[in-house]
């Protein structure tokens, strides 16, 4: 059997440090913290040549040198750095955490000195393992207070807050939007910079909702939230919404497709008891409530080390209470402890009863709308046929 | 601008020199550290072929409890991680972490209670995470030295020798540390201990009954010169022993050509002895370690940055380095690196590589084909 797991665009591939380098080009990376946690950056940072690493010793945090032993380095990396640097994202560890040392504040004066873009994230893992383990939405709300203010009013590209799709494209393409700038997509550092003028931000990845309100609250942009969902019921409400966006009815075939493929893969699993590995899908329980409403019957799901709740909406919060009522007795497995938040997910001793979903859907990344339904149904399918 | 790493990785952090040490003991260490480095630190800090006996655990303390910092709850942590082990260590550790350092928690009075409730022996070393291995492996040698030392010995009882400071984040090549060995027995001593690697608490009850210390690196040098003072063991460097002269030819390396060694003190400085064996003329040795004044000739360099090594390449011009492979993007194009991989600067990148022997005349002969 194919030991793979079911895999949404929001899970895998891009982690951690990587992130802002792969998020804005033109940035450079400058995490300051204490030698045994620098040490262990991935070195693609370095061989890129966009990521710096400030340790400054016990007695300079002591003494209260960092902020000026940052100013300094941010110069040197301006300076003497191959790439064109425009903006700076300061990574910040525990100790500065612990210290209260002010960041913001060293930001607004990159900014003064350097004339920078300057954003702070904190990567403090050290003492603040509470809280969320998946770090794209709080960096790219940091990210955020880097953009400078629009300088011709609102009308720049539409936001995408999520992976580009045929659905959603065709669907804004029909209503005079050609292009929705994807945030994975950014190839400039303007690219980036015009999300200021973005009149209309949509989020399609749940965890990114917190990023588009801080997108609407600071630049007034327009936001849509409408999350990948695997449920007809919550698909139907977001095209609702998008015909009141529109103020058009907007409508698809994509749905009965989706029926239709719904159809076929309960007539296909004939009331198969389903074992599913869902560590990698963005809405487990919105999925498994999908799979009992479909007529399907998920009996035993693993769940992997992203903690239910993690970055999770509160309409994810309902689904799990909604799969906790209609099936009581599904068997949900959790991992005690994940040994560190950048493992990968490894198998439970029990590998073999875990139904694979399709090793190719870790390299799609074109799930929204009805088409993640037909998606979905059609990665059931042959494992159903195989077991 | 020193501390600033543009090119270069920050090096193995103290806490890695510390496990790097009890590797092969029946040691249980503690770090005050709620994940992220402990697991890097057990995961990365070694590639040796048989498994690490220590257990690393850190510590699961909520952040409020963990700031806080009350001495009780990080008792009973531990003792709750003592208790989930499969097998009762020997020896407890504390270890501090960046944070717990900064915030000044007494490990030390917490590792007096930790003894007490668990009547396991328990010492406590004030590392950071913020420092380099070698502060790391000094500061444990030193420690198992105070806590196991045995009763003080007449000198006439005294017989063999302690290797000081033995590691394999210095010394990752199995073939080089048996060479080393080789040496030391030809020059006619018996090995007693090797501290650094193989370090088992109770070997220190008979640190007192060696004849001689020989400091195999700069980190055995502080306690080296302690026992000195202390008991009157006297020492010797690596290097010093005059047993290198014999297994290398000499004449293969052209007297013209200036070349740097970037790496760990005493290793560097045996390496440099066989060169000029080989007929090498100006050989300078650079470390970003710890460095012993009186090994140091005019020419040798403390770096504390990558700017420092750039700068001594400009100042000295020098036609080959050797040194890790990472320090090549900061080379200049007219110099030849012949890589050496130090564990403590590219170790979790060349685990799969096999290691060289540089003490040896094929690694040498070889390297000066170029």
């Amino acid at each position: 059997m194919d030991r793979s797991s079911f895999v949404t665009p929001f899970a895998g591939r891009m982690r951690g440090r990587l992130l802002p380098l792969y998020l804005i080009p033109e940035t450079h990376v400058l995490f300051v913290g204490p030698v045994d946690c620098a040490r262990h950056h991935c070195r693609v940072h370095f061989l890129s040549g966009r990521m710096s690493i400030l340790t400054p010793s016990d007695t300079d945090f002591a003494l209260g040198k960092t902020e000026d032993m940052i100013l300094q380095a941010v110069g040197e990396i301006a300076s003497s750095s191959p790439h064109l640097v425009r903006g700076i994202l300061l990574l910040s560890g525990c100790q500065a955490r612990m210290l209260g040392i002010d960041l913001e504040g060293v930001c607004t004066r990159i900014t003064q000195e350097y004339s920078l873009a300057a954003a702070h994230h904190e990567e403090s893992r050290l003492c603040r393992t509470e809280g969320r383990s998946y770090e794209l939405p709080g960096l790219l709300e940091s990210l955020l207070s880097m953009l400078p203010p629009p300088t011709e009013g609102k009308n720049g590209p539409a936001a995408l807050f999520g992976h580009s799709c045929p659905e959603l494209d065709s669907v804004f393409m029909a209503n005079g939007i050609a292009h929705l700038q994807s945030c994975f997509s950014w190839d400039s550092f303007d690219r980036f910079a015009a999300l200021a003028s973005a009149p209309l931000c949509v989020v399609t990845r749940p965890d990114l909702e917190g990023a588009g309100k801080r997108l609407a609250q600071r630049w007034g942009t327009k936001c849509l939230c409408l999350p990948v969902s695997y449920r007809m019921e919550e698909i139907d409400a977001q095209y609702a919404q998008l015909s009141a966006h529109f103020s058009y009815p907007v409508k698809t075939k994509a749905k009965e497709e989706a029926e239709a493929a719904i159809v076929r893969t309960r007539e296909a699993l004939k009331g198969s008891r389903l074992s599913l590995n869902l560590s990698h899908v963005a809405r487990p329980w919105n999925l498994l409530r999908a799979l009992v409403e479909y007529g399907l019957h998920p009996a035993r799901v693993f769940l992997g080390y992203a903690p239910p709740g993690a970055g999770c909406t509160a309409s994810e919060k309902l689904d799990r209470r909604a799969i906790l009522e209609l099936c009581p007795r599904i068997e949900i497995d959790l991992p005690k402890l994940p040994p560190h938040p950048s493992f990968e997910f490894t198998y439970p001793s029990n590998a073999a009863e875990i139904v694979a979903m399709g090793s190719q859907a870790a390299e799609e990344e074109l799930f929204w709308g009805y088409s993640s339904v037909v998606r979905l149904m059609e990665y059931l399918k042959p494992e159903a046929q195989e077991s | 601008m020193k501390r600033l790493w543009k090119i270069l990785l920050p090096f193995a952090s103290d806490n890695n020199g510390v496990c790097s040490v009890l590797y092969d003991c029946n040691a249980l260490v503690l770090i005050n550290d709620r994940g992220a480095a402990v697991t890097r630190t057990y995961h990365f800090a070694e590639q040796r072929d048989e498994p690490q006996r220590s257990v690393c655990r850190g510590i699961r303390l909520g952040e409020l409890a963990f700031i806080i910092g009350h001495s009780d709850d990080f008792l009973n942590d531990y003792l709750n991680t003592l208790n989930s082990l499969p097998e009762r260590p020997e020896l407890l550790v504390l270890l501090h972490s960046a944070v717990s350092s900064l915030i000044g928690l007494d490990i030390k009075g917490i590792a007096h209670r930790l003894e007490e409730a668990s009547g396991i022996p328990s010492i406590a070393l004030e590392t950071s995470g913020n420092q380099y291995y070698d502060n790391g492996i000094s500061a444990t040698l030193n420690a198992l030295y105070d806590r196991f030392r045995g009763a003080p010995v007449l000198k006439k009882e005294r017989k063999g020798v302690t290797l000081l400071g033995l590691n394999t984040l210095d010394y990752p090549c199995a073939s080089q540390r048996k060479m080393i060995e080789n040496i030391v027995c030809a020059e006619g001593y018996m090995i007693q201990n090797r501290w650094g690697m193989c370090t088992e608490p109770s070997a220190f009850a008979g640190a007192e009954r060696a004849a001689l210390n020989i400091v195999v690196s700069a980190a055995g040098l502080p306690l080296a010169e302690r026992m000195q003072s202390e008991s009157g063991t006297p020492y010797l460097a690596l290097h010093e022993l005059s047993a290198w002269d014999e297994p290398v030819g000499s004449g293969d390396v052209p007297e013209d050509r200036k070349i740097v060694i970037v790496g760990e003190q005493i290793s560097s400085c045996v390496l440099r002895r066989l060169l000029r064996h080989l007929g090498a003329g100006a050989v300078t040795v650079a470390s970003f370690f710890s460095m012993v004044k009186k090994y140091v000739e005019p020419q040798d360099r403390r770096l504390t940055s990558e700017d420092d090594l750039i700068d001594l390449l400009q100042d000295l011009s020098p036609s080959i380095i050797i040194g890790d492979p990472i320090l090549a993007p900061l080379l200049p194009r007219s110099c030849t690196l012949l890589p050496l991989p130090h564990n403590a600067l590219s170790g979790e990148y060349t685990s799969s590589q096999e290691k060289p022997n540089p003490f040896s005349t094929e690694w040498l002969k070889k390297a000066f084909e170029v």
